[in-house]
């Protein structure tokens, strides 16, 4: 027995050692590479929902607690542009003030807010009143702009003689349109269905 | 003299045999470790693919909770955006009256708009004396940049009373800081 060497061996261990090298290269490329890919992937989005489930306990009572406080929220940006609730406020604070309110017409519907969220709209209105003084007018605006709701009242104009003056005011309300909180799971606000 | 063995063996080359040897061990080595490794990243991927359809009910209900409690935060966010942005109506319109002495007597128009940053005003029954100082209350308003005269027209000779135009050029920003202090 004896081992020897020439240069036809020389090159087949070299053959020998490319071939495994692309067996390894290929083998990882075609076989490990994907499925690896896939895992980590898997497993980053897991990661993402283990961190959900730590900073939001699963809890019916808990959610059931956010949608509570979300009708809070609902006092001030409501679900809607609930313009009715907000017309008779409105007739609320204009007779208090001693305003009569002619007619109330809608301008805008749903319009886009500059630096909000753009599910959060505005309606844009405008009023007509009649009032014996201009001081009335203004605390009709006064008592709008201190409503929990926002009213903004971005125009005003009166004309008119001693005990007699017609107004014009523009108003904006603004609502939230993404959709209710309640609507989201049923089982947080009412009985469960089998 | 001829010495010829003929039982003598020639040395065989071991030498492919080993390379053989060495090469199928490569190969094996290489095919076990591609396999391992390939189990285990598939074994990693069942093991959270598990726990995904074991909680899918857990996540769902704490995604609707982020969603409602990123609705709350977002609606107090915007709420105080709107407030902060609102237009000072009745402040504005409380002091301009307050600088107009027998406001209900001389103001027979009256218009402001916030787009335009101007209001524009009509007195009637006021001397030019009266009507100048109460263009110089106006101007020392900080919130007030301008006050442009338009016209004057003579509503009683016996009185010296006029009626008089004019228009307030506002500064949104100062009646904003105003109202912030």
């Amino acid at each position: 027995m004896k081992i020897k060497w020439n240069r036809e061996s020389a090159l087949v261990v070299l053959m020998a050692v490319m071939v495994l090298l692309a067996m390894y290269y290929f083998g990882h490329k075609n076989f490990v590479d994907p499925i690896k890919a896939e895992a980590e992937n898997f497993s980053s989005t897991v990661r993402a929902q283990k961190s959900l489930i730590d900073s939001y306990p699963p809890s019916e009572e808990l959610l059931a607690e956010y949608i509570a406080d979300s009708k809070s929220t609902e006092d001030f940006l409501p679900n809607g542009d609930q313009f009715d609730l907000a017309l008779v406020r409105l007739e609320e604070l204009a007779k208090a003030a001693d305003v009569q309110l002619r007619t109330v017409t809608r301008n805008s519907n749903q319009a886009t807010v500059a630096g909000v969220p753009e599910q959060f709209v505005k309606n844009t209105y405008s009023v007509q009143v009649h009032s014996k003084s201009p001081s009335n007018f203004r605390s009709l605006i006064d008592a709008l702009i201190q409503e929990e709701r926002v009213w903004n009242v971005t125009t005003l104009s009166y004309s008119g003689n001693t005990g007699s003056y017609d107004g014009n005011f523009g108003l904006e309300i603004y609502y939230f349109l993404g959709g209710e909180a309640a609507a989201l799971h049923p089982a947080g606000s009412s009985e469960p269905t089998d | 003299m001829i010495n010829v063995n003929f039982f003598r063996k020639e040395a065989k080359n071991i030498l492919p045999l080993i390379l053989l040897v060495i090469f199928l061990l490569g190969a094996g080595a290489i095919a076990a470790q591609i396999y391992f490794s390939r189990a285990e990243h598939e074994a990693a991927l069942k093991h959270d693919q598990a726990w995904l359809d074991n909680n899918t009910e857990n996540l769902e209900l704490s995604r609707e909770m982020m969603q409602v409690d990123q609705w709350i935060s977002q609606a107090v966010d915007v709420q105080n955006t709107l407030r902060k942005d609102q237009f000072p109506m009745n402040r504005l319109t409380e002091n301009l009256a307050s600088l107009i002495p027998d406001e209900d007597e001389r103001v027979v128009s009256f218009q402001v708009s916030e787009t335009s940053e101007q209001v524009s005003m009509v007195l009637v029954k006021t001397r030019t004396d009266e009507a100048l100082a109460i263009i110089r209350d106006l101007e020392a308003q900080p919130y007030v940049d301008k006050v442009q005269f338009l016209n004057a027209e003579q509503q009683d000779q016996a009185t010296q009373e006029f009626s008089f135009q004019f228009i307030i050029e506002l500064n949104l920003q100062a009646l904003a800081e105003e109202g912030a202090e």
